[in-house]
């Protein structure tokens, strides 16, 4: 298993574990984690309905919740919540009878196991077969899909231009570790882009005109 | 993969969308709410295996002591009935239950969610005598008897005639807390904040940080997410306040006088019943009326109700203008 996976496992762990403890930290850091990248899974699924995408996110992790004390850890936390909300989201519209589901590219059911597991390459060149702003919302995609705060650290080193100390402030570790987490949160971020896209940063960035 | 190649990946992709601060308050407290419920049922699942256990050693006592403890869950309290329903109204007991969809004269029970949809208003009777009116698109939780959460879309309060004490119900919401002191407000979540309405009387804001305003009547509070209030002025009648008789709750006029329908004809309106001419309060009081309200709202039950009399009703602005037939 590779070092990233590992310490989200241990990581997913610890968080239900005080989450079911009662643990206001545990609560913090499971909203935190959790709450912005499900709310971004969820409103391209419903159409773009702020209203309908707080609902299905609040159902969402109120069961997701409920059923930690039942989380195997099969997958990744996060994997395991987007079922829960895909479900949701499905339940919603039925709900509401509105037909017109919303299908995205990542739930396309090859893509998606990509995005799921970040391990078999794709055998379509999705980069050429899709246009800029489907291209540049996956590899937001990935981002969200990266476990636990490698997302955040990167845009906070890459877009905000964050230094590693301020990174490891905002994440409440030392600067050491933030380090390493960055060190990981590059190779995961890696493996996914080549997961969902089979192709490196610099051919995609090249795709999106950078 | 370098630096460099990620930096400019990154920026070409741009950032993630950030949820709106306020979904993500709304959605953080009711998430928070729905742990402590979670946190509080395993306590109790614990507690009752606990006497389960007991009752394997110490069969007799135990029996007791394990019926005891499951009948311990305490009864939800009654908050007040659902007086009047226009298109679906319903109701849940909590993120992981159905809807059900609620009738007039069902029981709302704390620890319930309301929802209106598109098409659906509702009144509720609570406690003393307050009268509570719900906008289409809007959900309530109500917590406890004295507390209740407006989630999404705008209610309407009604504290009753006379009344001039805090009242007890305070609404939650996103950017703060209301309470009323005598009085009729109408409380609207916006995207941007909240928007409360004071019709009548004095009303109590209480924002998340700790800041106290007081709206009066005729004025209007907007409060931002980030804590900045701007005020303003609102008529006390007219069409933004419309939507409120949608759901007003059939009155039963048998032995009511007159003067007692006007008074609830007035406060429905938003308006001051003047009397005019040689009318006086005795003249009124002296006119009983009859039947029922049902299928009327209040300014057509205020027509139907004055031509059984000698009396006619004109509204005029903010007033209810009450004269002979014919003089007005």
């Amino acid at each position: 298993m590779e070092p990233g996976v590992q310490l989200t496992m241990t990581g997913d762990q610890q968080l239900i574990q005080g989450m079911l403890a009662g643990d206001e930290r545990a609560f913090e850091a499971f909203f935190n984690a959790y709450f912005a990248r499900v709310y971004r899974f969820a409103l391209p699924r419903l159409n773009g309905d702020v209203e309908a995408a707080k609902d299905v996110v609040q159902s969402t992790l109120a069961k997701a919740m409920r059923g930690l004390a039942g989380f195997r850890g099969d997958s990744g936390l996060f994997t395991w919540i987007c079922r829960i909300c895909r479900n949701e989201v499905v339940e919603h519209l039925r709900a509401r009878n509105r037909g017109g589901k919303v299908v995205l590219i990542d739930d396309h059911a090859s893509l998606r196991a990509a995005v799921e597991s970040i391990e078999a390459p794709e055998e379509f060149d999705l980069v050429k077969s899709h246009g800029r702003e489907e291209t540049a919302r996956l590899v937001r995609v990935v981002l969200d899909r990266l476990p636990a705060n490698y997302g955040d650290a990167l845009e906070w080193k890459y877009l905000e231009g964050d230094t590693v100390e301020s990174i490891g402030r905002r994440l409440g570790i030392g600067t050491v570790a933030a380090q390493s987490l960055l060190a990981r949160a590059r190779i995961a971020f890696r493996e996914g882009l080549e997961a969902v896209f089979g192709a490196e940063a610099a051919d995609i960035a090249s795709t999106l005109g950078a | 993969m370098n630096d460099q190649d990620l930096e400019r990946l990154l920026k070409s992709a741009g950032p993630r969308e950030r949820p709106p601060a306020g979904v993500e308050r709304a959605v953080r407290a009711e998430l928070h709410a729905e742990w402590q419920a979670m946190l509080h049922e395993r306590r109790g699942r614990r507690n009752r295996r606990g006497a389960f256990a007991l009752a394997a050693s110490l069969a007799v006592a135990a029996v007791g002591a394990w019926i005891a403890g499951t009948q311990t869950a305490a009864t939800p309290a009654a908050i007040g009935t659902l007086a009047a329903a226009v298109g679906d109204v319903r109701e849940r007991s909590g993120w992981l239950a159905g809807w059900r969809a609620m009738e007039n004269g069902d029981v709302v029970v704390a620890g319930r969610t309301l929802e209106t949809a598109a098409d659906g208003r509702a009144a509720i009777a609570l406690a003393g005598g307050v009268s509570l009116r719900i906008d289409r698109g809007t959900r309530i939780a109500f917590i406890e008897p004295s507390r209740l959460r407006l989630e999404r879309g705008a209610l309407y309060l009604d504290s009753g005639a006379g009344q001039q004490q805090p009242g007890r119900l305070v609404v939650e919401t996103p950017a703060g807390s209301v309470r009323h002191v005598g009085t009729q407000y109408e409380l609207r979540l916006l995207d941007a904040g909240m928007q409360l309405r004071v019709r009548e009387g004095r009303v109590e804001f209480r924002s998340a940080a700790g800041l106290v305003e007081q709206g009066h009547g005729g004025e209007q509070l907007v409060v931002f997410g980030d804590g900045r209030v701007e005020r303003g002025a609102t008529p006390r009648s007219g069409p933004s306040w419309a939507w409120i008789t949608d759901a007003t709750p059939a009155l039963d006029l048998e032995g009511m006088n007159l003067a007692r329908f006007l008074a609830w004809a007035g406060r429905e309106l938003g308006r001051d019943v003047e009397l005019s001419g040689a009318v006086t309060e005795a003249d009124l009081a002296a006119v009983m009326v009859h039947g029922s309200t049902a299928g009327l709202a209040p300014a057509e039950a205020l027509q139907a109700v004055l031509e059984t009399t000698r009396f006619q009703a004109a509204l005029d602005g903010d007033r209810i203008l009450v004269g002979l037939r014919d003089s007005i």
